[in-house]
């Protein structure tokens, strides 16, 4: 039998050799049933709806599974003990505190980089007058002072972040067949990820140009391509390839082709149309989609 | 009124071993209950006293769709996933199955942790983490489990 990473204790060890072969046997053809987890999470009204329907198949036809489901939660061990609820209750509280913090909290970096850049240029200022002298020898031209004002004010010009996200495979991708070799469109997806995942933009919206043509319904190609676009500064194509994932319309994808198409909005510009994206991800999404309703309580 | 911090210790138990069921685990099922208290906190003075633990519930089962939502798609787990579990059906049952499946001797915390320890290869911890138990009680019952097993497996094969 397969020594786990924990290693066999010495009752273990002594187990007798066919036991362990059958044992190694019912391993061998239980390595496909579903993960435990989602197993026993079927039934709660929290899996994907494919997820749910595949967990009732197999608990529906694997004694073997049901069982084990129903052990776990017969066995109900799970409990906090008097340390567990301190410890948790005491993370509560800390995330209480950082809840309790001002509202526009976020704002008081941006603020205090902004009163740097102040005495920054204030201080440039200075020092030019003070070199060249006050009595009219070389005054400080007005295109530098402005230059240099305009550079330094770096003000956060958006309140939407980009950040690269966990790069996801669609189910209608993962099981998308055709007559040559077992679902090329994974293997043909792989470079074009790993260059996003690598942050690799250029290479990436290359790479995703070329099998936008070949799978035009793949919403993760136009998704990503997008985003490649939004990090590229091409406000335009990324606009274009997230429309493209906003027509697909795949539901697992819809939030974050929603997202992007704000980050999109607002970096164009396009405010109102922004605002009206975070709204309907934050109100009409269930569940609601937490970093649009925080970004709603920040926006201006 | 309750306090927040008595609300806490009267519903905390409840929502943790629902937490358990629908995460997966017992990190994740405390995430999930420090989340829903993070939202009970924020909403205290609205809320309904009446409608708890059920309100709780809810919060803990949104945020678990969230959380499966984001391993549902996660390309490595799906493609295990759909590979192998939607398109092999596992035939039912062997007669070792059946034995540790009817054996009258084995509680469900037994057979939980032999399951996942010999056919689902889990560590100690692992196991521990899906049961909520410690790691010294999963030795315990499995000891006892395969004893148990060991006592079966030599009245079958003599």
């Amino acid at each position: 039998m397969k020594t786990p990473p924990d290693g066999w204790d010495r009752d273990e060890q002594g187990m007798p050799d066919d036991l362990a072969r059958e044992l190694t046997a019912i391993r061998g053809r239980r390595d496909t049933d579903p993960p435990i987890d989602l197993l026993r999470a079927a039934g709660h009204d929290v899996l994907p709806e494919a997820f749910e329907a595949a967990a009732q198949r197999q608990l529906a036809g694997s004694r073997w599974s049901r069982a084990l489901v129903e052990d776990l939660n017969d066995a109900d061990a799970a409990s906090l003990d008097s340390a567990d609820m301190a410890r948790l209750l005491e993370r509560i509280q800390r995330d209480t505190r950082v809840a309790d913090r001002p509202r526009f909290g976020w704002a008081v970096p941006w603020l205090a980089a902004a009163a740097v850049v102040l005495i920054v240029v204030a201080g440039t200022g200075w020092v030019l007058r003070s070199r060249w002298g006050s009595d009219g020898a070389a005054p400080v031209p007005a295109d530098i002072v402005a230059g240099i004002a305009e550079v330094s004010v770096a003000t956060p010009a958006f309140h939407l972040p980009l950040e690269r996200p966990d790069v996801r495979i669609s189910l209608a991708s993962l099981t998308w067949r055709s007559q040559g070799p077992p679902n090329p469109l994974v293997a043909d997806l792989r470079p074009a990820l790993d260059a996003f995942r690598a942050g690799d933009d250029a290479a990436a919206n290359r790479d995703f140009s070329t099998l936008s043509t070949r799978y035009p319904g793949a919403v993760e190609i136009a998704l990503y391509q997008g985003i490649a676009r939004l990090f590229l500064n091409d406000l335009d194509g990324a606009a274009r390839s997230l429309g493209d994932a906003e027509r697909l319309a795949d539901p697992s994808f819809l939030g974050d082709v929603t997202w992007y198409l704000a980050v999109a909005d607002e970096r164009a510009g396009k405010l109102d149309g922004a605002r009206a994206r975070l709204l309907t991800l934050c109100h009409d999404r269930r569940p609601a989609d937490a970093r649009a309703c925080t970004a709603l309580d920040r926006w201006p | 009124m309750a306090t927040f911090e008595d609300t806490y210790r009267q519903h905390a138990q409840a929502v943790f071993r629902f937490a358990m069921k629908v995460g997966g685990g017992r990190d994740v099922a405390e995430d999930l209950v420090q989340e829903a208290f993070l939202a009970l906190y924020r909403n205290f003075g609205s809320i309904d006293q009446a409608r708890l633990p059920g309100w709780l519930l809810t919060v803990v089962r949104n945020r678990a769709r969230d959380l499966w939502r984001h391993r549902a798609v996660e390309q490595q787990y799906v493609e295990r996933y759909v590979e192998e579990t939607v398109d092999h059906a596992t035939p039912e049952t062997t007669d070792m199955e059946s034995q540790i499946l009817d054996s009258d001797g084995l509680k469900p915390v037994h057979r939980a942790c032999l399951m996942l320890r010999y056919t689902y290869g889990m560590t100690r911890a692992e196991i521990a983490d899906k049961t909520g138990l410690n790691e010294t009680q999963v030795r315990g019952h499995l000891q006892y489990a395969l004893t148990l097993l060991r006592k079966a497996y030599a009245g079958r094969v003599a």
